[in-house]
């Protein structure tokens, strides 16, 4: 009996802080969302913001921001830290990495100054390594990357900066599509540049660079197409999808770019993204909360010219 | 009276003593003349003329034997000799001695040497050699005691030898596609191996090259295709008015979310503009907060209206304060597993305590999913 009404004392207690809650929603600040009204379309918090002590010790690092095939994020830091808060893993590499991407066949990789990597973890019972968690080397980068990011259909793309010969380019890397003559798989250079290229995305067949407020398409013909224009800001970072289609990103919004135009999905500052499967994740780099927007497909559906507005529902101001 | 002559006595032994009159005559004469003053000898005081003087005497030749010379001057020679041979012996043996004590040092160090390797040699495996799992890889067994890394070495210096070599023959390819094909499966069995020392591990690499880029037509943006691209007519620039009805949209839907929303209301013509309560939009998204609902209308090519959608702007609600410390657990609850010293102090500082063997199995099975797929995805068996 003493225990049953401990129980009731411990679900009233517990209870208690959500109807407080339920009054005072706190809201995101500077960020507005816009949604298609459809069913399969909607937001979803993957990580809440993280503490404050964890965005003070992490926030002037340079960040690395990859989903994997399972839908989880994972985040690494420029001091060799790696995490991934849903499956619970945080490990510090020995050695500093400055990009690693988590591909849809399960593969993570690593590039370390000058060599690409894979993550491997000894025995606890093995002495043959110092360190549990470590990067075994797999083979050379392409000279002078600052970027590696992941295509669709497990490709890897690298965009990399020859000041010496003032030459931006983009470097290809799809083992299962591509072999050189000798039967190894090889970098391929898909784009190069004069002007300086911000983000790259595709799926090593179509490759969509930016450069600027402007997005390139590189189509299977080798042929370069102006694909959108932003009107105000330069675009930072690429995604894509094959079943979505191309996501951008610039200093103060996230965007779906679509044959006929652009949909701005959310308005905030300095988001990151990543896609995987149906959804578009959004990591909020001033609080480490990530967002999925599930149902990304559906944007297909609403990239037609858009003639104007019909109607606004809204309060009044006065309201 | 007695004071007086205190003071007197006091006084006098204050003052400066007078100096002579003739203090530094002497220097001023030297002064004068320029050179230094000539003082005569002393004459000597004996009288002369002494009655005790003695004449000089006389001495005879003295004669020298030239035999006896000869055996004198052969005598000192032998001396010489002697002391030189001895000189000699000497040095030879300090020689010796130098030589000796260097041996020994060498000799001590290098069994220093022999004994700690033996002390690493007793921490690997009995046998430095690659032990992968038959079953998982019938060619495990074929990798000879390692060796490996050396067969691995063996192998980039016969490609690249054949690489080296302009035109190969269809035999030579075919020699050159089995080496590759050799040097992958040894690669991935060293990699896969769980006892290769981290020394080798650090020098493996798959030698993935470069295609071409001169057969392959790559795209090239210059400065002047891009200025032609950023002068094209805007995307969203080109609206042309189907209906009185809609409200034109400048940029589409781009940054509508944000301040623009807010002219648009503001602008909106009584005819498309309807007031709506929280309630009326509080449905409309799931998980965020709608602030307003906006029907858009699209047009097909053939300029006409195609269909029209409803758009609903938003506001991100933060997670509910008990989600948002479930997320704060799981950023700072996480398991802490590595081993190094920096996570032991983290682990330490958020007084976590977790099953650390359970994460390294976990975080390994993790690792050897992504291995095994990095394997397939190259095409390695």
């Amino acid at each position: 009996m003493r225990r049953l009404l401990y129980i009731t004392l411990l679900m009233v207690l517990s209870v208690i802080p959500l109807f407080a809650q339920s009054e005072n929603v706190e809201i995101m600040s500077e960020t507005t969302l816009l949604l298609p009204l459809s069913d399969g379309i909607n937001t979803r918090w993957v990580l809440p913001p993280a503490s404050s002590d964890f965005i003070r010790h992490f926030k002037d690092m340079r960040l690395s921001f990859s989903v994997d095939h399972a839908g989880h994020a994972w985040l690494g830091f420029a001091d060799g830290t790696v995490l991934c808060p849903e499956k619970g893993y945080m490990f510090k590499l020995p050695e500093t990495f400055w990009d690693f991407v988590c591909l849809d066949n399960g593969v993570i990789l690593f590039a370390t100054t000058s060599r690409l990597s894979l993550l491997r973890v000894s025995d606890l019972l093995q002495k043959t390594s110092s360190d549990t968690v470590s990067l075994q080397p797999i083979a050379m980068l392409p000279p002078n990357c600052s970027r590696m990011v992941k295509g669709a259909e497990n490709c890897l793309y690298f965009i990399c900066n020859d000041e010496a010969a003032r030459e931006n380019t983009i470097w290809l890397f799809k083992p299962q599509s591509y072999q050189g003559i000798r039967g190894i798989p090889e970098y391929q250079k898909v784009f190069v540049s004069d002007s300086p290229i911000n983000a790259v995305a595709g799926d090593g067949v179509n490759t969509w660079v930016a450069s600027g407020r402007l997005i390139l398409k590189i189509d299977a013909q080798k042929q370069l197409h102006r694909y959108y224009l932003h009107p105000h800001q330069a675009i930072v970072d690429l995604a894509y999808t094959k079943s979505s289609g191309l996501f951008y990103t610039t200093a103060f919004a996230t965007g779906y770019a679509g044959v006929n135009g652009a949909i701005e999905l959310l308005n905030t500052r300095a988001p990151v993204i990543a896609c995987a499967g149906n959804s578009l994740y959004v990591l909020f780099a001033h609080s480490f909360g990530v967002m999925a927007i599930e149902g990304i497909d559906q944007l297909l559906n609403y990239d037609l010219p858009l003639a104007g507005i019909k109607k606004v529902m809204a309060p009044r101001f006065d309201q | 009276m007695r004071k007086g002559i205190f003071l007197v006595l006091c006084l006098l032994l204050v003052m400066p003593a007078p100096s002579p009159l003739w203090a530094g005559a002497y220097e001023q004469l030297l002064g004068m003349t320029g050179g230094t003053a000539y003082v005569p000898p002393a004459s000597d005081p004996s009288p002369s003329g002494s009655s005790n003087y003695q004449e000089p005497r006389y001495r005879e030749p003295r004669y020298v034997d030239p035999a006896a010379a000869q055996k004198r001057e052969e005598r000192r020679k032998a001396r010489q000799r002697a002391r030189d041979q001895a000189r000699k012996k000497s040095a030879r043996a300090r020689k010796d001695e130098r030589e000796d004590r260097e041996w020994e040092e060498k000799n001590r160090e290098r069994n220093e040497k022999e004994a700690k390797r033996q002390i690493v040699l007793k921490q690997l495996p009995p046998k430095w050699q690659l032990k992968s799992d038959p079953k998982k890889s019938a060619a495990a067994g074929k990798v000879p005691s390692l060796g490996g890394l050396n067969d691995l070495t063996s192998l980039h210096k016969k490609i690249e030898a054949m690489q080296k070599q302009e035109k190969l023959t269809v035999q030579q390819q075919n020699q050159l596609a089995d080496l590759d094909k050799k040097m992958l499966d040894l690669w991935a069995q060293m990699v896969r191996a769980a006892d290769t020392p981290d020394q080798v591990r650090k020098v493996l690499r798959l030698p993935i090259g470069f295609a071409d880029a001169s057969s392959q037509n790559v795209p090239r943006l210059s400065q002047d295709m891009l200025r032609n691209m950023l002068q094209l007519p805007a995307d969203n620039d080109t609206f042309v008015e189907l209906s009185k009805d809609l409200m034109p949209v400048r940029n589409g839907l781009v940054n509508f979310a944000g301040d623009y929303l807010q002219n648009i209301i503001a602008a909106a013509p009584v005819d498309i503009f309807e007031a709506a309560t929280d309630a009326e939009l509080g449905g409309l998204l799931k998980n965020s907060l709608a602030i307003a609902k906006v029907t858009m209308a699209f047009r097909d090519l053939s300029k006409g209206i195609a269909s029209v959608a409803d758009f609903a702007i938003g506001k991100i609600p933060m997670p509910q304060a008990s989600i948002a410390e479930t997320g704060r657990k799981i950023y700072t609850n996480i398991a802490f597993a590595s081993l190094n010293s920096f996570m032991e102090k983290a682990s330490a500082a958020v007084g976590v305590n977790h099953d650390s063997a359970a994460f390294i199995k976990d975080l390994k099975e993790e690792a050897t999913v992504g291995q095994r797929a990095f394997m397939e995805w190259m095409g390695v068996k």
